[in-house]
C-alpha cells in the first residue's frame, strides 16, 4: 500500500501524521487505511475526483467524523479526536456563515475570539482582498468573495495546521493565482496546509506534495517530479499521472 | 511540550460569542414578525380585559361581595399575558430554533464547533440569546401593564413579578425545547415541527384531558401549560419551579450532547495488521533546519505554552 509520509530521519518528526485511517459508511470504506504526514510550512494536496473520499478524510482527521480505525499523531504523540480542534482548523466546503451579518462583523467575531489585533485583521483583509465587500451582508456576497471570507476566517485562526476543502472552488484563474500566493506566503511562515482539491491544475500550482486519492485509497504520493518518476512519465502532467495511477 | 492543550483556547473571551448570538437572533425575521403580531394581539387582549374589568367594577359599586372578588391579577394581568402565552407557544419556537438551526443549515456550525469554546458554552450562549429575545418579545406585554398603571389601575408588585416570573420560566422551557429540537433535526423546518408538536400537543392535552380522573388527570399534569397555572393563581410553587428548571437544564444538556458529538467524536481504536508502506520516494525531502526555522509563529506559541 502506498503512503504519503515524509522521509524518516533526524528531526523529521512531522507535526501531523495520520496512520492507517479508515472510515466506513456501513460496509463501504470511504477512507481506506490512509497514511500521510505533513511538515511545517508544507502545502499538501489531497487530490482526487468527486467521491474519492477527500472530504471524509479531512473531516475524520480533524475529528468531526469518528474514525473506524487508525491514528492521528501530533509531533509523534497520539492526538485524541477531542483535542484535535486545538491543533487543526478545518475549513469546510459550501459554507456560507452568518448570512444576515455584514462581512466585517463575521470577521470581527472570529478575530475577537482569537484575540487578533487590528493590524492582523487588516493584514488578513488585505491579503485576501476582502475590503470592497466588508460592508455587504454575507448572503449578498458572490461565490468568490464568500470563499475569500472563509479563507480569511481560517487565516485568523492561530492553528499551525489548516485543512481546507476545495479552497479554489469559485475562483477564476486570476483569483486562484492570488489565493495561491496568499497560501504560499502563509506556508513560508511555517504554517501547514492540507488542501482537498479536485482541480488538478490548481493542485499543481500550489502544492509541494500531492496525495492521489481514489476510492478512499492512496494511489500515489509525492512531489510532481517523484510521481513522474514513479509513473515513468517524465513530462507528464498531474492529470496524466493521476490517470496512470488510478 | 508537544501537547496542543495550552493554546490559550479556554481563555477566549465570552463576549464575542454572546454578541454574535444576540446579533443572529435579532437579525432574523422571526423575532420581529413575532413582535409585530404580539403588539395587536396583546393590545386587543388588554383593551378587552380593561373593558370587561371596567364593566364588572361598575357593577361591583352596587355589590360589595362582587367587589371583593375582583382583582387586577384575574381581570387584567392574566388575560393580557394570556395572549403573550399563546404567542410564546406558537411563535417563539421559530425564534429560538433560529439560534441553532440557521448555523446547522448554512454549515456555520462546523466552523463554530471548532472555536475554542466548550459545547456547553456554545449552547448556553444560545440560551442566553433566546432569553434576550424573550425579554424583547415581552415588551408589548410590559407596556400594557405600564399603561394600566398610567390609567390608574392597581398592580400588586409581588404577584405581578410572580406572574412575570412564571411566563419567564415558560418561555425558557419553550426556548430550551426549541434548541433541543434544532439540535436533533437536520433542518429548521423539521425542528419547528418537532417543537410545535410538543407545545401545541401539550396545549391540546391540557384542555382535552384536564378535569378527567385518574391517569388522564396525571397525563394532563405533564402539559407545558400547567407550568403557568399556579403563577396565574398568584402562587409560587417551589416544586414546580424546580421541575421546570430540571426540564430546561435537561433539554439544554441534551442539546449540548448533540453539539458535543459534532465537536469531537470518540475515535474507535482498532489494531489493523500492518500494511506495506512505501516510505521511499513518496515524500519531499527537506532539511530539518529549514522546517524548524520556518515554523509559524502561532505554532511556536502553541507549542511553548504546552
Amino acid at each position: 500500500m502506498l503512503s504519503a509520509e515524509l522521509p524518516t530521519g533526524e528531526n523529521s518528526v512531522p507535526p501531523l501524521r495520520v496512520t492507517d485511517l479508515t472510515k466506513k459508511y456501513g460496509e463501504e470504506r470511504a477512507v481506506d487505511r490512509v497514511t500521510f504526514s505533513a511538515a511545517a510550512g508544507e502545502v499538501v494536496g489531497i487530490i482526487g475526483p468527486n467521491g474519492a473520499g477527500k472530504t471524509t478524510l479531512l473531516e475524520t482527521v480533524v475529528g468531526l467524523l469518528p474514525a473506524d480505525s487508525g491514528e492521528v499523531l501530533w509531533h509523534g504523540q497520539p492526538l485524541p479526536a477531542s483535542e484535535r480542534r486545538k491543533a487543526l482548523f478545518y475549513l469546510p466546503d459550501a459554507v456560507r456563515p452568518y448570512r444576515d451579518e455584514a462581512t466585517s462583523q463575521v470577521l470581527s467575531f472570529f478575530a475577537d475570539v482569537y484575540r487578533r489585533s487590528k493590524a492582523e485583521i487588516a493584514d488578513t483583509i488585505t491579503s485576501v482582498r476582502l475590503r470592497p465587500v466588508l460592508h455587504k451582508r454575507v448572503h449578498a456576497l458572490s461565490k468568490g468573495y464568500n470563499r475569500r471570507l472563509l479563507l480569511a476566517l481560517a487565516l485568523l485562526a492561530p492553528h499551525p495546521v489548516l485543512l481546507m476543502d476545495e479552497p479554489f472552488d469559485g475562483f477564476d484563474l486570476r483569483q486562484a493565482r492570488e489565493i495561491v500566493e496568499v497560501l504560499r506566503n502563509q506556508a513560508a511562515r511555517g504554517r501547514t496546509f492540507i488542501l482537498a482539491i479536485h482541480q488538478l491544475v490548481d493542485a499543481e500550482r500550489v502544492c509541494d506534495r500531492v496525495i492521489l486519492l481514489a476510492g478512499g485509497r492512496v494511489r500515489g504520493a509525492g512531489t510532481l517530479d517523484e510521481l513522474r518518476a514513479q509513473t515513468a512519465l517524465p513530462a507528464g502532467s498531474l492529470e496524466d499521472i493521476f490517470l496512470a495511477l488510478t | 511540550m508537544r501537547s496542543p492543550k495550552a493554546n490559550g483556547w479556554q481563555a477566549s473571551p465570552l463576549w464575542p460569542l454572546l454578541a454574535k448570538e444576540l446579533r443572529e437572533i435579532t437579525s432574523g425575521r422571526a423575532l420581529w414578525t413575532m413582535l409585530l403580531l404580539l403588539c395587536p394581539l396583546i393590545g386587543y387582549s388588554f383593551f378587552q380585559a380593561v373593558s370587561l374589568y371596567g364593566e364588572a367594577s361598575t357593577a361591583a359599586l352596587q355589590s360589595p361581595v362582587l367587589a371583593n372578588s375582583l382583582s387586577p391579577l384575574d381581570g387584567i394581568l392574566v388575560p393580557t399575558l394570556g395572549s403573550f402565552y399563546v404567542a410564546v407557544t406558537l411563535l417563539f419556537p421559530f425564534v429560538a430554533i433560529r439560534a441553532l438551526g440557521e448555523e446547522k443549515e448554512t454549515g456555520a456550525l462546523r466552523l463554530l464547533v471548532q472555536l475554542p469554546y466548550r459545547p456547553a458554552t456554545l449552547v448556553s450562549a444560545k440560551l442566553a440569546a433566546v432569553l434576550a429575545a424573550w425579554m424583547l418579545a415581552s415588551i408589548p406585554a410590559l407596556s400594557a401593564l405600564i399603561f394600566w398603571r398610567i390609567l390608574g389601575g392597581h398592580l400588586a408588585m409581588v404577584e405581578t413579578a410572580n406572574l412575570l416570573f412564571g411566563h419567564l420560566v415558560y418561555g425558557l422551557l419553550v426556548g430550551a425545547l426549541a434548541l433541543f429540537s434544532a439540535s436533533i433535526a437536520e433542518s429548521a423546518a423539521t425542528a419547528a415541527i418537532i417543537a410545535l408538536a410538543v407545545t401545541i400537543g401539550s396545549w391540546v392535552l391540557d384542555f382535552t384531558v384536564a378535569g378527567n380522573p385518574g391517569l388522564l388527570s396525571w397525563i394532563a399534569q405533564l402539559s407545558l401549560t400547567q407550568t403557568l397555572r399556579p403563577f396565574e393563581q398568584g402562587l409560587l410553587s417551589g416544586g414546580l419551579v424546580l421541575g421546570a428548571a430540571c426540564a430546561i437544564f435537561g433539554l439544554i444538556a441534551l442539546a449540548t450532547g448533540v453539539v458535543a458529538a459534532r465537536c469531537s467524536t470518540t475515535q474507535q481504536t482498532a489494531s489493523l495488521a500492518d500494511v506495506g508502506v512505501d516510505h521511499s520516494g513518496n515524500a519531499r525531502r527537506r532539511g530539518p533546519g529549514k522546517v524548524d526555522g520556518r515554523r509559524y509563529r502561532g505554532q511556536a506559541k502553541f507549542l511553548s505554552a504546552g
